[in-house]
């Protein structure tokens, strides 16, 4: 096992703990930040029913995307610093990217959809190499594209593909470092909320930071 | 502002090409990916047998056995000759106490103590991760005299909850570097395990058919491919849905194959797929002429490009007859020639075939998921139950 596979599989659950802690305690600044690390850092070493959090993190999943990771990230900081790093147009971006991606991938993991096809056999560049190019190809335009027209989220996701070049996760699939069940599952209720409120309520008026900032 | 343009253009090139390079870098490899099966036509196994004909031999692997559960066994050849099977083995399937355990038969025909060469504890240690159990082993020989070792690791519940694991040995399977997992999934890798003998590549590397049990059951082609001093490992699908799985792949050319299925739709036939772009797609899985009653088989090609099938024919039971069958038309259609085993109220399954170099075919399979069992025998053999069943 990859040492960065072990750092990721702490990695995980301590910036879950972090956000959850953060929204419990109401705590804010960096005060606030520096008490929920330290109370996750210790709850993620702390040996639950013999083990450390990474290691049952790891029996889950040792393949948490990148993109969650990263989107967490800024979660944390945003509610430590109020900074607003994402805009609600770039978490629309990313509720977006992973409901689409969520659609394509999994019905066919389960072995839904045409005969022969499996979206994740695309991640491996080299085994359907003709036909992975739509896949890193898309990627790479999406991201492109965000990043052009001033979303942030566009940068989560130019990280996660450099993050598959680096190589440091468990799988070599480039899927694994875009999407997982937790990110998939959330963007495709956020997308459901969405759609919902747009109906109930009338479509989101873009804020004057969002109309602005490009 | 037109610097900070120019600065996100920047980025937005460098994002493209953060996808792109990566294809691009791949080409080489993807040229390669689907290099064809190693076919070899090869001896008709007679050498052994001071060529006078035909022979049949059986064996118990497992003689001292005390598991009440030993099951789902895989045979192997090195380059050296000696046999190796493997298998798993504890109070029952799922149970903390199932280990991997692997026997050799050297030159004196005689089947070592099997020892257990993968425990959960030890898997657990190598992967840092929980397992509750282990089971279904699948060894790949190399020519360079390494010697693989497949097998599934169960995270939480029963096999839906297991994922793939690989390990080396290097000294034909005494001893055994860390295992490693697989990533077979975007599902939280869960759910594939190996079961039928994968086939050699040409250029190194195997081809080993793997199957999903979670929600949807389907087979699937686990690529294992040498790269630099690792390996590269990769799965296409063969067939989606949730009624065929446990393939059994059997090449046919360079670039054509079949693979046999466990089917358990009410018809109760063994259904296959052929693929003539060396494994990259298959045809639709059709019924054959063959019966099974949902149960695991097994099949490889003898030297005249005949296919031999070892599966559970229909009985009141699942799984009371394990019997042989011939195909002279690539798998279409089946005529059974001999029955190895048979007895009310029993079981005798997941027989695993391989036809060693000098053409012998070997076999190993469960009884009662008690005994693990092995048979030897040789093509003059097989033709001579193909006449008597005529």
């Amino acid at each position: 096992m990859k040492e960065t596979v072990i750092i990721w599989t702490a990695l995980v659950p301590f910036l879950l703990l972090l956000w959850f802690s953060q929204r419990l305690s109401g705590l804010t600044g960096v005060s606030g930040l520096a008490l929920a690390a330290v109370v996750s850092a210790a709850a993620v070493w702390f040996p639950w029913f013999g083990h450390p959090l990474p290691f049952w993190s790891a029996s889950l999943s040792a393949n948490f995307s990148v993109i969650m990771v990263l989107l967490l990230v800024v979660s944390v900081f945003d509610r430590a610093f109020e900074t607003g790093i994402f805009r609600p147009r770039d978490w629309r971006a990313a509720w977006i990217l992973g409901a689409v991606a969520s659609l394509l991938l999994y019905p066919s993991a389960l072995g839904l959809g045409p005969q022969n096809f499996d979206a994740y056999a695309l991640g491996w560049p080299w085994l359907f190499w003709g036909q992975s190019v739509w896949l890193f190809g898309g990627a790479g335009f999406a991201a492109a594209l965000l990043i052009w027209r001033g979303n942030r989220f566009g940068y989560v996701v130019f990280l996660a593909m450099l993050g598959y070049a680096a190589g440091f996760q468990e799988s070599d699939n480039i899927w694994d470092y875009l999407l997982d069940p937790v990110y998939g599952a959330v963007s495709l209720v956020m997308i459901l909320w969405i759609v919902w409120h747009r109906r109930t309520s009338g479509p989101l008026v873009p804020t004057s930071e969002e109309s602005s900032v490009q | 502002m037109r610097d900070a343009g120019i600065g996100r253009a920047l980025l937005a090139v460098a994002a493209l090409l953060a996808g792109l390079v990566p294809w691009w870098m791949a080409r080489e490899e993807g040229a390669k990916s689907f290099p064809g099966f190693s076919v070899e036509s090869g001896p008709t196994g007679v050498g052994d047998s001071a060529a006078t004909g035909a022979f049949f031999r059986t064996a118990q692997v497992n003689t001292a056995s005390t598991h009440t559960k030993s099951h789902s066994a895989a045979l192997a050849e090195l380059s050296d000759g000696t046999l190796v099977a493997a298998w798993y083995a504890g109070s029952g399937e799922g149970a903390a106490d199932v280990a991997i355990y692997l026997s050799r038969r050297g030159v004196d025909g005689a089947w070592s103590e099997p020892a257990a060469v993968m425990t959960r504890e030890r898997v657990q240690a190598d992967l840092r991760r929980n397992v509750i159990s282990l089971g279904n082993p699948l060894l790949l020989p190399d020519d360079s005299g390494r010697l693989g070792l497949l097998f599934v690791s169960i995270a939480a519940g029963r096999w839906s909850g297991s994922s793939m694991n690989l390990a080396w040995s290097e000294d034909g399977g005494l001893t055994w570097g860390a295992a490693r997992k697989l990533t077979m999934n975007p599902l939280a890798n869960l759910s594939a395990l190996p079961r039928n003998p994968p086939a050699r590549l040409v250029g190194g590397g195997w081809a080993v058919p793997v199957y999903e049990e979670f929600l949807g059951k389907f087979p699937e082609t686990l690529w294992l491919r040498p790269r630099g001093e690792g390996w590269s490992s990769a799965v296409s699908r063969v067939e989606g849905g949730v009624y065929v799985l446990q393939s059994a792949l059997v090449p046919l050319a360079v670039d054509r194959a079949v693979s046999f299925f466990r089917d358990f739709r009410p018809a109760r036939w063994m259904s296959a797929s052929w693929s003539d772009d060396a494994g990259r797609t298959w045809t639709k899985p059709a019924a054959t002429g063959l019966p099974n009653r949902d149960s695991g088989l097994c099949a490889i090609r003898l030297s005249d490009g005949a296919i031999l099938s070892a599966f559970n024919d229909l009985s009141p039971g699942k799984r009371e007859n394990l019997r042989l069958a011939l195909s002279e038309d690539e798998g279409r259609t089946w005529r059974t020639i001999a029955t190895l085993a048979e007895e009310a109220g029993s079981e005798f399954s997941y027989p695993n075939l391989i036809r060693t170099s000098d053409g012998t075919i070997r076999m190993v399979y469960s009884a009662r998921q008690t005994q693990i069992l092995f048979a030897e025998f040789n093509e003059a053999w097989v033709h001579e139950q193909a006449e008597a069943a005529r």
